[in-house]
């Protein structure tokens, strides 16, 4: 099963209510739905509201977008890159996860946790010190036989308004806290070929006043990493049981690290000095070896 | 909860020992369990089909130094709590 790698544009219209519940949801920390899954007459139908529906056909081979009224092209091919294709794809037997990555070292150092945890600033600031960004929103990972790689993403950062201002260090603007803007990709480094990755990170929500790097058990790990997952169809044991196998054997292979710290633009710099420093130095060690 | 009942895995659980230790999936609700190492050996006891209490009891004893009463309790607890979160089914 290969699925579409675009959608069918259909005209823009405005969403209308469905005779069925959704069977799935993707619910914001503050409980906002941000997608809704649903059967529509055996395929499926992504619902992302007031922005999209993509209809999908059960063999994932033919995808139709109906976007809202007002919804830009950009930003619909934003929503198909970072949330629709990670999730077909994992239908499909690929391994996407949520989160952000650069490259320290020929090594990729992957940053998942909740939305708004910082993913994104997080990445940006590192890259913005000069290591390559990978990927802002999605985790692509090949298994090779003894490796997973990541394969980079487009080449651009989202990031809420006073991120851009810290990151491109311009003084803020009066901020908007609901929505991003992209930084062009021209201003920051980006990575053009995949590399293994080396470890993963699960932010944790700020609440601390010092930076924390914690490994985690593995145990711990794979049930962390599945909440970072793009998932098609809950209803879909013999694809759910693949998809957490494929997860065991990534938290086997990869270590993860607890990792948290204070959200103050203030001390920021030094803090991801600190992370980049942290890793640079274990993986530096290692190849030395 | 008698040592003649019958304890079995849900059919909507997968499971995986990683790390030393058993997580398990409910397919149903999406939420993960971790069995310690002596929770992940009960598990696998049920691997392949049902078991009662009381052979459960006699496979820990046999294998662990650990006292009958103290198996039972500990069987007893871990049960409870898989059976209210309906990762096993117990038949009476």
């Amino acid at each position: 099963m290969k699925p579409a790698s675009s959608f069918v544009l259909l005209a823009p219209g405005p969403q209308r209510d469905l005779a069925t519940d959704p069977y799935d949801r993707w619910l914001s920390p503050d409980d906002t739905v941000i997608a809704e899954f649903y059967r529509h007459a055996g395929d499926f139908l992504l619902r992302f509201p007031e922005q999209a529906d993509f209809f999908i056909t059960r063999d994932l081979r033919d995808i139709r977008c109906s976007p809202a009224p007002d919804m830009d092209e950009a930003s619909l091919q934003s929503l198909f890159e970072n949330s629709v294709r990670p999730v077909l794809s994992n239908h499909a037997g690929s391994l996407n996860l949520h989160g952000s990555a650069v490259n320290i070292e020929g090594r990729a150092l992957a940053v998942m946790g909740y939305s708004r945890r910082g993913k994104s600033t997080l990445a940006g600031a590192l890259a913005m010190r000069g290591l390559p960004l990978l990927t802002e929103d999605v985790l692509a990972i090949s298994r090779t036989e003894d490796r997973h790689m990541v394969t980079p993403q487009r080449a651009s950062l989202r990031v809420f308004e006073d991120s851009a201002a810290f990151l491109l260090g311009r003084p803020e603007r009066p901020q908007s806290e609901s929505e991003k803007r992209d930084i062009a990709s021209g201003a920051i480094p980006v990575a053009s070929a995949p590399v293994p990755l080396g470890a993963m990170c699960i932010l944790g929500p700020g609440e601390t006043e010092e930076l924390s790097i914690s490994p985690m058990r593995q145990s711990d790990i794979l049930a962390e990493i599945m909440q970072h997952s793009f998932i098609l169809d809950v209803e879909d044991k013999a694809a759910l049981r693949s998809h957490f196998e494929r997860l065991a054997r990534l938290a086997e292979a990869v270590p993860c690290y607890a990792l948290d710290y204070p959200r103050d633009f203030a001390q920021f710099s030094e803090t991801v000095d600190t992370i980049a420093a942290y890793f640079q130095t274990e993986w530096a060690a290692d190849a030395g070896q | 909860m008698q040592d003649s009942d019958t304890i079995s895995r849900s059919d909507d659980v997968v499971s995986r020992e990683v790390g030393g230790e058993t997580v398990l999936l409910d397919l149903g609700q999406g939420t993960y369990y971790g069995l310690n190492a002596v929770g992940g050996r009960i598990w696998e006891f049920l691997e392949g089909g049902d078991r009662t209490i009381g052979e459960i009891i006699a496979l820990l004893t046999d294998e662990f130094d650990v006292t009958v009463a103290d198996a039972e309790a500990d069987l007893r607890a871990l049960l409870t709590e898989l059976e209210a979160n309906a990762l096993v089914k117990r038949a009476v």
